[in-house]
Order: structure tokens, then sequence, then C-alpha cells
């Protein structure tokens, strides 16, 4: 009878600090204010910081949903390379095939994360002028298969010297 | 405020409908409207397979051939108002199968749904994320409402 009655009290108390408290809950709640202030937007495509401009996602995309676009200001990368344009994702002609994020050099070459992705490019910190001066170390088809779709073949320039 | 528009804001219903596709959406879908964590019914948005008291018609997947006549039934059968929303890139612009025989042009996909019937709102992404059918949804409530 006491245990019974124990058992009791304890769902009778688990169940008022579910109401009351909202213990034990999974919902979203940052993410349900996010909608109900209309805050959601659409997640960063693009890295424009870390990404090098070199076109061949523009190229590479099957679709045309991407479009490169030009930069204010254009940036100093490397002797004899300037960063003028960075990529655009439309995402409605975007069928996530993921030639892009494959292709980027930053990913192919070197190894880092792509600056593009069509669901989420997530936070880079990439620091692209001292990523350029590295060796590459991928295979000569693979580096010539990569590079028929750069318009920049600058990137290219210390394929020799691993 | 009438009776009708007072119970539609208390039970807004969502009718999905598969079109050929992957089946991505769909589980992203349903997963987004029960799964605790997105949890769409805490916006009164409830998921029916009935077009009768559907209120937005989802759909997923370029439409094929077989499926068009079955949509536009679907599509008549709900009352106005209603909003057709199209989500996926298969439901936006035909996606991996809008040019599923290369070159050839394919008389089975009749996509994207624009084609088919009028679409309200597109939510791009393969599959869908269900922070965007959440968002987009929600936001196109007062739509609805207002119509």
């Amino acid at each position: 009878m006491r245990n019974l009655i124990r058992i009791v009290l304890e769902g009778a108390f688990s169940n008022f600090k579910r109401i009351f408290f909202a213990k034990d809950r999974v919902t979203d709640m940052e993410l349900r204010n996010a909608i109900l202030n209309g805050e959601v937007v659409p997640d960063p495509k693009v890295a424009e910081k870390a990404c090098i401009g070199c076109g061949g996602c523009a190229n590479v995309c099957p679709t045309g949903a991407i479009e490169m676009k030009k930069l204010n200001s254009s940036e100093w990368l490397a002797v004899g390379w300037a960063k003028t344009e960075i990529p655009e994702l439309n995402s409605l002609k975007c069928v996530n095939c993921y030639h892009c994020h494959d292709f980027c050099p930053v990913y192919a070459l070197f190894g880092e994360p792509a600056t593009i992705h069509p669901n989420d490019v997530g936070e880079l910190e990439v620091n692209v002028n001292d990523l350029i001066e590295e060796p590459i170390k991928i295979s000569e088809d693979k580096i010539n298969y990569i590079s028929q779709y750069l318009s920049d073949k600058t990137v290219l320039k210390n394929k020799k010297s691993k | 405020m009438g009776i009708k528009s007072f119970s539609r804001k208390r039970a807004i219903h969502i009718m999905l409908v598969y079109t050929g596709g992957c089946n991505g959406c769909d589980i992203e879908i349903v997963n987004a409207v029960l799964s605790p964590k997105y949890d769409i019914e805490q916006y009164n948005v409830f998921l029916t397979w009935n077009p009768r008291e559907a209120d937005i018609l989802v759909v997923t997947g370029p439409v094929t051939r077989f499926n068009e006549d079955p949509l536009i039934k679907i599509y008549e059968s709900i009352p106005d108002p209603k909003l057709v929303v199209a989500a996926g890139a298969c439901a936006v612009m035909g996606g991996v199968y809008k040019n599923i025989h290369g070159d050839i042009p394919s008389e089975e996909i009749m996509g994207p749904v624009d084609n088919v019937i009028p679409v309200d709102a597109k939510i791009p992404g393969c599959a869908v994320r269900p922070k965007d059918i959440l968002s987009g949804v929600v936001a196109s409530l007062p739509v609805l409402l207002d119509k």
C-alpha cells in the first residue's frame, strides 16, 4: 500500500514538472521563437571570405544555378591573381548534385572545407593567401580533370612542387 | 470572425501528395510534421490524408505521367481557399528526373508541378530542410486565413 502511494505521488510530481516547468521537453524552443517572429533565413551557401573566385563551380554546375557576381572591390590573393567575383547560388535551380562542392579547388586541391555547399556552407576559417602557396598533393589526371573547369589556372601553379 | 475562419485558424490541415521521385522529401516532411523536435502541431498544423478537409496541398516529386490525373483530381477536390506548396528540387524544377533520358525528350515526366497545377510557394532543397518547411508553412498561414 505504501509503495502504491509512493508510485502515485511520484507520477503526479513528474507530471506536475512536465506541465508547469516543461521538463523532458525536446521541442527546439529557439527554432520555435525564430519561426513565430519570422526570423528564419536560408542558410548561407557561399563562404564569401574563403572563396578564391576561380569560377569553377559556375562552370561545372549542370543546371546553371550558380552565377558569378562581381565584387565591388577586387581582392589581392597571390602574385598575378586577384579575386574579382564570387559565386551566387540560386536554390530554386539547384538539384543538390554537389558538383560545385566537389570541384571547389579549396576542397579538391587543398583538402579544406569547400567554400560553396548547396545546403549550408557552415563557418570556415581559411586563410586564402597562405592556402594558395601550399603544394598540391593529388594525382596528375585528377588535377587535369578539375583544371578544365577552372577559369583561372593560377591555383595550379604549385602543382610541380609536391 | 466567422465560425469557419475561427475553426480553420485552430486546425490547418496539410495533405502530402507524392508524385514520383525518391521519397526523401516525404520522409523529411512527415518527420518535420510528427517528430517531437520540430513538431508542426504546436502551430496548429495537422497532417491529413483526406483532400476534402485539407487546406494546404504539399506536392513532392516531379509529376510523372501516371500521376498527373490523380494530382489534378486531388487539387480540384480540395475546397477553397487552398494553397499549393511545391517541396523539394524535383517539384520546383524537375530535379534529377527532368533530364532522365539525357538529351532525348522524356514523355514520362510532366513536371515540375508548376506545369500541372498553380503553385503558391516553392521550397527548394534536396531533400528539403525541416526548418525551411516549418518557416514556409507558418509564414503562409496568414495568406491562407486572409484569402
